[in-house]
């Protein structure tokens, strides 16, 4: 019983968001205070999120389990972007440089050990999934669209190589269009369900 | 007619034909359910783990609101209760993380809840670990892998909505002896996790996943509805295409 | 229609099967595996077969394949009691005692034991005793050739049985005294361990429709009919005593050879029966009540039994990958991958690019530049990670240098955590940052809110008095263009699905990552999009054709060094695993 005024206001602004579709010019000050409140409550969610990141590395630093030493700098560091970035501010160059250099270059080395672990999983796609009809359209997929992107397909669009390459390039869009509305119609299912109260995660069915 | 009144027309069947279903199942039970082995194996690794005292991850991606994917992040937090059981949350080998404060904040009432339901708070030691590894997709890849378990990798679920990233954490996870199984990512994600997990639902079966373990009513009229629209997509797509070469269109 | 229960994915197959029709899984093997798992725990209440299996004497289990073997040269029975054409013996472990089949040795050893009583072992006594009993009157029933098993039993092993084995034999014993009252006694408790699983035929099991673990356990909650029907009614159920319900203890007789014939029948059977439901013989029995089961407690039921079989099953060891070690192919690959990528960039920078053909939205998007006002106003949405600073900074620079001068009133949003660092940081490198910036609209964590709130920015025809005002009317309608840097497919669509419906008479330009690039063409051919330029590649020919430096020549040759490399590793790839899955015979994952 208790959970029913949770279930009528999601319901409720659920339908709200849905109707100003439809009636856009009516609802928009109500459907700008709901956008405002709903991005509101997320920035607090995230807030409440980076609380139970430190809380999590405190439990391992104070139990001293195995990598507090690794919970303990990302507490100090943690800690020291927040005083920097309050006291100053993102348009100081120093903290601008030093934030950029370490994000940028620690971003950048996850992207590299992706896009070595990519090569070396293609590398092993026949072992791991053997000769079935999937993993070779994958693998000539993938050979098709590298080689085009070697700089093969740039030529005049018109002639007939163009017009092939275009193609080729266009293909693999269509079966990403299939699987997008798969997954739109399944996206919408997913929503209906919950907005109509009939699927609530957080409670009994 | 306009492209958004079609679309409120989809919308608009798709809620009738869920509430009708929703209702026929209630006495009838007519929906067979497809097999699916990627998530057999789930359920054989996730007691395996429990049995083998190791640890089980559940990565509910990095967005809840997502515009081309809409549903995904929602998905994920739907999936979550079939991995709660009154073992399950009490065991301690159940983490959640998401880079996601809202997702990460609904897993834990989640779960804190089902725990509620058998146990005392008053007792609550260990339970699920809900986390927040890093608030952006490559911070919560560098934080996933730093606090990924070394040699106590039982089995690993992506849901939710995930870049090629996810490759990473998969390899992570692969690497240390456990299993993975993915239900959910962008176009990206599934691609390049097609390379190493063999469990992977991809396109519209990733919406499959959260009656597959213990279905009901809703998930069967969830399911049933969504093969009655795309049978009405294919219909439509081959009409439009047809009436475009004709000239109608 | 009850068949067999797949231990592997649950499914229903008919009893013939050998393998399950949905996931290929072999029957047969699993079910004796099963089989034999269950008669090691006499505790679990599916296995009142196999546990009265073992709790035969060893002998019994040699008799009974000897008998077994008999009908294959005459049956002395009924038709029932002879095995189908080609059935395998239940335990594999004893060999067929037929006589073409018998090791040289064993021949040996039996006429020994012929002419030297003390030549041999006990048991070997006993099967040849049993055998020349079998020999000697081969047309005597079945019951005959028990009670001799069983006087052999009496005077030979009686006193060193213990006691259950005692009271077995003393069961056995009184079986062959017809009607004796204690017949009833053992029978009924054979029928208990047994009778209630024998066999079925096929139109039996098509009448118990839904038959399973599930009715079986509901027929035993609901009382005591099957018990107390059972010593009602002295006739086994099973398919004999369906066709001959009057028989008296002949039947009987029957009834206990079709008993064992069960036993020595195939395993998969075996399993089967242990799984089903006994019918009651609709002669002297009443209808059993109709249990009404709903698919989902027929769906339970069958996991159950599914679960049962499985946890029992034998499972595949779990190959550690780090027994591999794959480090050094690793370690291989990125040696080889870092040092040709970082040997191309030393490669001598050309002083003019060579100009490329033009795709037509970078054509598209140089029109827009060319024709932009000296005064205009524009606005630049920052959707990017730092991960993609890199690349982004090398396709943007080129196009931004045009676009941004002074003048020109520019406007900044960012949707990424980093995109405020990121956008100063790039408007610094162009050195537009003090000069063109006139409006930060700041950090926008929820690109779909943002990208929604955008669109639903129209007057308000209803004004709620009551209700608070939003303070953000961040996005002005008089953008002479607006360029959207992304990095992902899904990023750049949020906004050109709002922006495009907003301000459709609004240029809307893409600066994208080459990942982004493919995905997003539609958009362009739609004529949702102005202009678009994504990768490095294209950077590229739009550098050349706006005479650029060569700088991002030499990052493109390191890209097209990757991409071979990429290329090459995927088809040695193909070349080994393909050795490999021939040598293997089958796909090592």
């Amino acid at each position: 019983m208790k959970k029913l005024p949770a279930i009528i206001v999601s319901v409720a602004i659920g339908l709200t968001v849905l109707a100003g579709y439809f009636f856009q010019a009516e609802l928009s000050t109500v459907l700008s205070l709901i956008v405002d409140w709903g991005i509101l409550l997320a920035g607090v969610a995230g807030l409440i999120g980076l609380g139970y990141l430190a809380q999590y590395h405190l439990t391992r630093l104070m139990k001293r389990e195995k990598g507090a030493f690794f919970s303990l700098i990302t507490l100090l560091v943690f800690l020291f972007t927040l005083v920097a970035g309050l006291t100053l501010t993102t348009q100081n160059p120093f903290y601008r440089n030093l934030i950029l250099n370490v994000q940028v270059s620690v971003e950048a080395s996850l992207l590299a050990v992706l896009a070595v672990t990519l090569m070396f999983a293609s590398l092993k796609l026949i072992r791991t999934r053997g000769w079935t009809p999937m993993s070779v359209g994958f693998l000539i997929s993938a050979l098709i669209s590298l080689v085009l992107n070697l700089g093969v397909g740039m030529t005049e669009s018109g002639t007939v190589l163009g017009e092939l390459v275009a193609f080729w390039r266009r293909l693999p869009i269509v079966g990403a269009r299939g699987i997008l509305l798969g997954m739109a119609i399944g996206g919408l299912i997913v929503g209906l369900r919950i907005l109509l109260g009939m699927h609530r995660p957080y409670g009994e069915e | 007619m306009t492209w958004t009144l079609i679309g409120w027309l989809v919308i608009g069947i798709a809620a009738v034909l869920l509430a009708a279903f929703w209702i026929l199942f209630r006495t009838h039970d007519f929906y067979a359910i497809r097999y699916s082995a990627a998530i057999q194996s789930l359920q054989c690794a996730q007691s395996g783990a429990i049995e083998r005292g190791r640890s089980r991850q559940l990565v509910l991606g990095n967005q809840l609101n997502g515009w081309t994917y809409p549903g995904l992040g929602l998905h994920a937090l739907a999936c979550l209760p079939g991995f709660l059981s009154q073992e399950s949350v009490v065991e301690g080998g159940l983490s959640v993380a998401s880079g996601d404060g809202e997702l990460v904040v609904f897993a834990r009432q989640i779960a804190r809840q089902y725990y509620q339901q058998g146990f005392s708070l008053g007792l609550h030691q260990v339970g699920v670990q809900t986390m927040l590894p890093g608030p952006t997709p490559w911070s919560l890849t560098a934080g996933l892998l730093s606090t990924h378990p070394q040699n106590n990798s039982g089995s690993t679920a992506l849901l939710g909505y995930f870049g090629a990233e996810a490759l990473l954490w998969s390899e992570a996870a692969l690497g240390n002896g456990g299993d993975v199984f993915s239900a959910g990512g962008t176009l990206a994600g599934q691609s390049v996790l097609f390379l190493n997990v063999r469990d992977l639902l991809i396109g519209e079966r990733v919406f499959m996943m959260p009656g597959k373990p213990d279905a009901n009513r809703v998930s069967l009229a969830g399911w049933l509805t969504e093969d009655v629209l795309r049978l009405f997509l294919i219909v439509g797509l081959v009409v439009g295409a047809i009436l475009k070469m004709v000239g109608v269109l | 229609m009850a068949g067999l229960i797949c231990p592997e994915c649950g499914a229903e197959n008919p009893v013939e099967a050998e393998r399950c029709q949905e996931c290929g899984a072999p029957l047969i093997e699993k079910s004796q595996r099963v089989d034999e798992q269950l008669a090691g725990l006499p505790e679990d209440p599916l296995d009142f077969l196999a546990q009265a299996d073992d709790d035969l004497p060893g002998l019994l289990h040699a008799l009974k394949h000897e008998d077994d073997q008999a009908p294959l040269t005459e049956p002395p029975g009924g038709e029932e009691s002879v095995p189908p054409e080609g059935d395998e013996p239940v335990d594999s472990s004893e060999e067929p005692e037929a006589e073409e089949t018998l090791p040289e040795w064993l021949i040996r050893v039996r006429q020994r034991a012929q002419e030297e009583e003390d030549s041999v072992g006990e048991v070997t006594q006993k099967l040849v005793v049993a055998q020349d009993h079998l020999k000697e009157d081969i047309s005597t029933s079945q019951h005959e050739n028990f009670s001799s098993w069983i006087e052999g039993i009496r005077e030979e092993d009686g006193a060193k049985e213990s006691e259950p084995a005692e009271e077995t034999a003393k069961k056995t014993e009184t079986g062959a005294e017809e009607g004796s009252s204690e017949d009833k006694d053992w029978l009924v408790k054979i029928r208990k361990m047994e009778g209630k699983f024998i066999e079925e035929t096929d139109q039996e099991i098509k009448d118990t429709d839904g038959d399973s673990l599930l009715q079986w356990l509901v027929a035993l909650e609901e009382g005591t009919e099957q018990p107390e029907a059972l010593d009602e009614t002295p006739e086994l159920v099973d398919e004999a005593s369906v066709d001959l319900p009057a028989e008296g203890d002949d039947a009987d007789e029957d009834h206990i050879q079709q008993s064992e014939a069960v036993l020595k029948g195939d395993e998969l059977e075996v399993t089967q029966l242990t799984m089903v439901a006994a019918p009651t013989p609709p002669v002297e029995q009443p209808e059993p009540p109709l249990v009404d089961v709903t698919r989902s407690e027929q769906q339970q039921a069958d996991q159950l039994t599914a679960t049962i079989a499985d946890e029992k099953a034998a499972r595949a060891v779990v190959k550690s990958r780090k027994a591999k070690s794959t480090w050094a192919i690793r370690l291989i690959v990125d040696v080889v991958l870092i040092g040709s990528v970082v040997f191309s960039l030393f490669f001598r920078e050309p002083a003019v690019l060579p100009v490329a053909p033009m795709p037509s939205q970078h054509e598209d998007m140089i029109s827009w530049i060319e024709e932009l006002p000296a005064d205009a106003r524009l606005l630049l949405v920052f959707d990017y990670q730092a991960a993609y600073a890199a690349e982004m900074a090398l396709v943007a620079e080129p196009v931004l240098e045009e676009v941004i001068h002074p003048g020109r009133q520019l406007s900044v949003l960012y949707t990424s955590p980093m995109g405020e660092l990121l956008s100063r940081a790039l408007l610094s490198e162009i050195g537009a940052d003090r000069d063109v910036l006139t409006d930060d609209l700041g950090y926008h964590p929820f690109s779909a809110f943002t990208a929604y709130q955008a669109g639903i920015s129209a007057p308000a025809a209803w004004v709620i008095p009551s209700l608070p005002k939003s303070g953000r009317t961040f996005l002005a309608d008089d953008y002479e263009g607006i360029i959207l840097l992304s990095d992902t497919f899904e990023g750049a669509r949020v906004w050109i699905d709002q922006l495009s419906a907003l301000m459709p008479g609004t240029p809307l330009n893409l600066i994208l990552s080459a990942q982004a690039g493919p995905m997003l063409m539609p958009y362009y051919d739609s004529g949702q999009v102005s202009g678009m330029i994504s990768g490095v590649g294209e950077a590229r020919n739009f550098s050349a054709a706006e005479g650029g430096s060569g700088a991002i020549l030499i990052r493109w040759r390191a890209y097209q060094t990757g991409i071979l490399l990429m290329v090459t590793l995927i088809v040695t790839g193909i070349l080994f695993s393909s050795s490999q899955v021939d040598d293997d015979g089958e796909v090592n994952a």
